[in-house]
């Protein structure tokens, strides 16, 4: 085996597999890539045999259709059906790829002050192609006041963010100590309850936005959908609570748990995106409707509340899915204790 | 078939096995996860994807398996709780990196089990109506 060891893949051939794994399996396929490792032409072949199942794996895992649903109709309804068909699928890839972390601090600040600057862009270009209007008194005041909205909304994004990280903090978590079994079956018992009696309020919460949205947001169609999506959600919540799980083993209890994690964070990115959608469809709407009636500004200014609120959601999750992560992570790694 | 080498008895038996299961077999599990299964079963405390691949390759003889259908077969299986994982210390030998090791739960192992007897029924059926296989199946 010495003679194996010393046989090591070329650095950048290396970086480059590495790279295309996504995180989640990353260490051990590579880890697995390096120990039958014989010379650079047989790793490159036995990685290009094994990555694109290990990607279509993944995507597999991350699926999650209830929530990429509801993002398909975001994207079919405020930037049409090619870019609804065309974004779809890198979201899937892209969840696929998600980090086994939560983003650094100096990340997150850096794609909000960056959606920031894109937001602003996005303004002053459509004030610049406002025609003659933009030299009017109104169409100067408002280019002025679209000049200070810019240093606005960037420690604004910030300030989200640094809330959601500030929250993630404070998460427990499972640290990297080691528990006996009882320890761990008590630990996750406990996440169960409290995710039941979660489960149970946001329930009750969907049953009150049902009827909201279907006595007084609209008594047409979208009312009515939106109240039966509502409604068909709150009863899977109380239908389909976690389970109180079995008794077993160190490793049963670990991978039971792993599980719970994972399932839960595909519920929670869901029941974001289900709260957020009916909020960004409306502004949408109200976006296109002003902007048609030559308000223009104020119509993207609605479209910029719909891009930060998306913002919002996707932080939201990334944040929550990081967390999930690190904790299965942390899991895996988990010796047991002897008691 | 293995290339220029006679068929031994248990080759012919591997590979009628897996064809007779591949192909009547209805139950939860299908045929690959069933060899993926017997390999982490098989190789006990020392299951992770090197070995598992390999052992794997063993039983599907002459069938050729990447190491891509075995990771993904491995995720779906521990999605449905048939088998569980965890990391093992990092090693020098995989440049520092962990193993993720393999075990059976009990419904993996209860699912196994089923399969077997499936089998056995399908083989035992087989050679009382064709007067038997050409070969002794193993008891």
């Amino acid at each position: 085996m010495e003679g194996a060891a010393l046989r090591i893949p070329p650095e950048k051939l290396d970086s480059l597999v590495r790279l295309l794994i996504p995180p989640a399996v990353r260490e051990e396929v590579t880890g697995d890539l390096w120990e039958t490792y014989q010379n650079p032409e047989q790793y490159a072949r036995e990685a290009l045999r094994t990555v694109p199942l290990v990607v279509f794996s993944q995507v597999r895992r991350h699926f999650n259709l209830p929530a990429l649903l509801l993002q398909g109709v975001l994207l079919y309804a405020c930037l049409g059906p090619v870019a609804a068909a065309l974004i779809l699928p890198l979201l899937m890839v892209a969840a696929a790829y998600q980090p086994a972390t939560r983003p650094t601090p100096r990340r997150a600040m850096r794609e909000a002050i960056m959606v920031a600057f894109a937001v602003l862009a996005l303004l002053q270009a459509a004030w610049g192609t406002s025609g003659d209007w933009k030299f009017s008194t109104d169409g100067i005041r408002l280019g002025l006041q679209l000049f200070f909205v810019g240093p606005c909304l960037s420690p604004l994004l910030c300030l989200l963010r640094t809330g959601l990280i500030v929250d993630g903090d404070r998460r427990p978590s499972l640290g990297s100590r080691e528990w006996t079994t009882d320890e761990l079956a008590g630990n996750r018992d406990r996440l169960i309850v409290r995710l039941r009696r979660a489960r149970v309020m946001e329930a009750a919460a969907l049953a009150a936005a049902a009827i909201v949205s279907w006595r007084f947001l609209d008594q047409g169609v979208p009312g009515l959908v939106l109240a039966l999506l509502f409604t068909v959600t709150a009863l899977l919540l109380v239908l389909d609570m976690p389970a109180a799980a079995d008794a077993g083993d160190f490793l049963s209890v670990r991978a039971g748990y792993q599980r719970l994690l994972t399932r839960q964070q595909q519920l929670r990115s869901f029941l974001w995106w289900l709260w957020c959608t009916p909020a960004v469809l409306v502004l949408h709407s109200n976006a296109v409707a002003l902007a048609s009636d030559g308000n223009l500004i104020k119509g993207l200014l609605r479209a910029v509340a719909a891009i930060m609120l998306c913002f919002f959601v996707n932080a939201l999750n990334r944040e929550g899915a990081g967390w999930a992560q690190e904790q299965i992570s942390l899991l895996g790694r988990m010796r047991e204790k002897l008691a | 078939m293995p290339a220029g080498g006679r068929l031994t008895e248990d080759d012919y038996y591997n590979y009628n096995v897996g064809k007779i299961m591949g192909a009547l077999m209805t139950d939860a599990l299908g045929q690959f996860e069933q060899v993926v299964l017997t390999a982490i079963l098989a190789l006990s405390d020392n299951a992770y994807g090197v070995t598992i691949h390999a052992k794997v390759e063993e039983l599907a003889r002459p069938r050729k398996i990447t190491r891509g259908a075995v990771y993904a077969t491995l995720d779906r299986m521990e999605d449905k709780g048939l088998i569980a994982s965890w990391m093992s210390a990092p090693t020098p030998e995989r440049g520092g990196r962990s193993r993720r090791h393999y075990r059976l739960e009990k419904t993996g192992q209860q699912a196994l089990k089923e399969s077997a007897r499936t089998a056995r029924r399908l083989i035992d059926t087989i050679a009382e109506n064709l007067g038997g296989l050409g070969w002794k199946a193993p008891h």
